[in-house]
């Protein structure tokens, strides 16, 4: 209808390349008909940015402009030509004199719009659908970005870990020595010393107690218990009801055979003959170096503990029998296992090669973590035998249990089901542990057993040694 | 009887051994119990009540299998029997929480840690047996000889005074 119109060349409009055909913000007044070429609905990302979003394109046919002519609203966008464009203008003078002329130009016109619009709207939902689906996705790429993130910082938390134990590593090693000395010392001095006392102690016998003899029999006697020695007071007290109790306690660190040979020897009285007090001195000589000797005995064990442990950390892959790291664990923790009731069952295994460093930290993990979920007086009990090709070792407890369906996930980086107040400090996790396993060549399992509590099993394999293979080839 | 008695726990042998030689002066007047445990130190308790003892002092270690020492210590004090007891602790491993339930929930008398010199022991046990025989004993002066003469002989001197009629 527009077509028919006479003056038709005067509405026509060209546009060059580039230009923009209508500006966003401005009011518009006539309605473009693209007869030839086409362009970008074009709009600012922002106040700030002097970049331009494409939001919609125009080519022949369509119309411009119609929305903004149509309720005197500003433009939205910027309407910009990419080729040369030749579009047909209709103002709103020229609209108003067709209104009038036509009839059914109105209703025309308004088909036209609804048809625009509605296509517009259409088009509307499709890009909304677009956006929202494009939202998703980065969304989803978000996350797995931020999961990568949290593998790498817990990576790197595992690195700074394992370099805290090296130093701590490399403190105990200097420690373990620094005891190891006075440790030695103390032992050296001890043996002096006994050699020392028979020199100065007489070892001719006085009614037939000698000193020297009352001395070694201290050093050997066996340790009676509280209740024990309450009992043998209270019958010595009994026997000789005149003799003070501070007697009688001293008395009764004694055998009896003994008691009785001093008794026959030296007489009673109210008090002790001086004679009998020697005699009981020399005794307790000999319970007081009893005593001593224990305790560097146990100095000497924790030392030579320590410093296995500690070499272990730095020393490579060797051939070991992984019973040794066990018990020497076992050794260092024994302070902190005083509460529960240790039960270790440690079979002949052959030696594989590991390094025993790192299998000192997965033994230390598992006996802390079934520590942690265990009560006082719990049973924890370890276990290593052989099995066909393989090491087992299992660390079983009676504590609280794995949670249901967790047994695969509680060796994952980020979970965790220590206690809030966790004093460990030593155990490095289920995670790392894996690891250290794998690297074996092995694995490592946990469920929960039937009578209730943990079980964590380790599985190593066992290389054929040349030796080994060769034995086998032979038979 | 009426005897006032000490008691000593600790669940390491020797150490108990140590403690008990080292207390050997106070045996004669005050008995000497030892225990290995808490659960021990509680049988050992129980008797001295059903006996007709009192308990006068307790020195005591925390770390044990079972029950702990701040926990034994707790329980006592909260009781009749041996609320008045004097409290030691004499430990190696009492953390700090530990020991601020045992100042302010046990009502510690005196904490030592390990190691201990003998004299140290022997000054704190004479010190708090003191005070525990001039609180309880119508008869302070039988004590004079093994606690801190000194002050009983004041006590003793003070109270004649304000008795005075």
């Amino acid at each position: 209808m527009l077509l028919e119109d006479p003056d038709l060349e005067q509405h026509i409009l060209s546009f060059n390349a580039g230009q923009l055909i209508l500006r966003s913000g401005e009011v518009n007044h006539g309605i473009y008909l693209i007869l030839k070429g086409h362009g970008n609905l074009e709009m600012q990302e922002s106040e700030a940015e002097a970049l331009s979003l494409k939001v919609g394109s125009f080519g022949r046919g369509d119309f411009l402009g119609l929305a903004s002519f149509w309720n005197q609203q500003p433009n939205v966008a910027d309407s910009r030509a990419l080729t040369e464009v030749q579009c047909l203008v209709l103002d709103r003078n020229r609209f108003h004199q067709l209104s009038r002329q036509k009839v059914d130009f109105n209703q025309a016109i308004q088909n036209l719009f609804i048809s625009n619009l509605s296509h517009r709207y259409r088009r509307g939902i499709t890009l909304n659908r677009q956006v929202a689906t494009l939202s998703r996705r980065l969304e989803k790429e978000s996350k797995e970005l931020r999961n990568a993130i949290n593998d790498l910082e817990s990576a790197q938390q595992q690195l700074v870990s394992q370099e805290k134990l090296v130093t701590l590593g490399q403190l105990i090693g200097g420690l373990a020595h620094e005891l190891n000395n006075p440790a030695a010392a103390l032992s050296r001095h001890f043996e002096h010393l006994l050699g020392l006392l028979p020199r100065l102690i007489p070892g001719d016998t006085t009614q037939g107690v000698s000193p020297m003899d009352m001395v070694l029999a201290g050093t050997e006697q066996p340790h009676f218990t509280p209740e024990e020695r309450r009992d043998r007071m209270a019958t010595l007290q009994e026997r000789f009801p005149g003799l003070p109790r501070s007697v009688c306690r001293r008395l009764a660190q004694a055998p009896d055979d003994m008691v009785d040979s001093w008794f026959r020897a030296f007489g009673h009285n109210e008090t002790l003959s001086p004679e009998f007090e020697s005699a009981l001195d020399a005794f307790e000589l000999g319970l007081c170096l009893r005593s001593q000797r224990i305790s560097v005995d146990r100095i000497t064990q924790l030392v030579t503990s320590l410093k296995n442990y500690s070499k272990a950390q730095g020393m490579g892959w060797q051939w070991i029998d992984i019973r040794d790291g066990l018990r020497d664990t076992l050794q260092l923790l024994k302070y902190r296992l005083k509460n529960y009731q240790i039960k270790s069952e440690l079979a002949e295994v052959p030696k594989i090669r590991a390094h025993q460093g790192q299998l000192n930290q997965v033994w230390t993990n598992l006996i802390v973590n079934a520590m942690e979920a265990t009560e006082v007086g719990g049973i924890i009990t370890i276990l290593a035998k052989r099995e066909a090709d393989e090491i087992h070792v299992e660390i079983q407890d009676e504590g609280c249990g794995i949670p249901k369906g967790l047994e695969e996930r509680i060796f994952e980086s980020e979970f965790s089901i220590r206690k809030q107040h966790s004093e460990s400090g030593l155990g490095l996790g289920l995670t790392i542990t894996r690891g250290i396993v794998q690297r074996h060549g092995g694995t490592i399992r946990g469920w929960n057993r039937s009578e209730g509590g943990a079980c964590f099993r380790v599985q190593l394999p066992i290389e054929k040694g040349e030796l080994e293979s060769i034995g086998d080839e032979l038979s | 009887m009426n005897q006032i008695c000490i008691l000593c726990v600790d669940d390491e042998p020797e150490v108990l051994e140590a403690i008990e030689r080292d207390l050997r002066e106070f045996d004669d007047v005050f008995p000497v119990e030892i225990a290995e445990s808490a659960q021990e130190a509680r049988n050992l308790w129980g008797q001295i009540d059903s006996r007709g003892d009192q308990l006068g002092l307790i020195v005591c270690d925390h770390l044990m299998p079972g029950e702990t020492g701040v926990e034994l210590l707790i329980s006592m004090d909260h009781s009749t029997t041996a609320g008045s007891a004097r409290k030691v602790l004499l430990t190696g491993q009492a953390g700090h929480e530990d020991t601020i339930e045992a100042i302010n929930r046990a009502g510690l008398d005196y904490y030592i840690s390990k190691p201990w010199t003998g004299e140290h022991l022997q000054e704190v046990v004479r010190k708090l047996l003191t005070e525990y025989v001039l609180e309880h004993s119508p008869d302070p002066m039988s004590f004079m000889a093994v606690l801190d003469a000194q002050k009983i002989a004041e006590a003793i001197h003070k109270n004649g005074m304000t008795s005075d009629s």
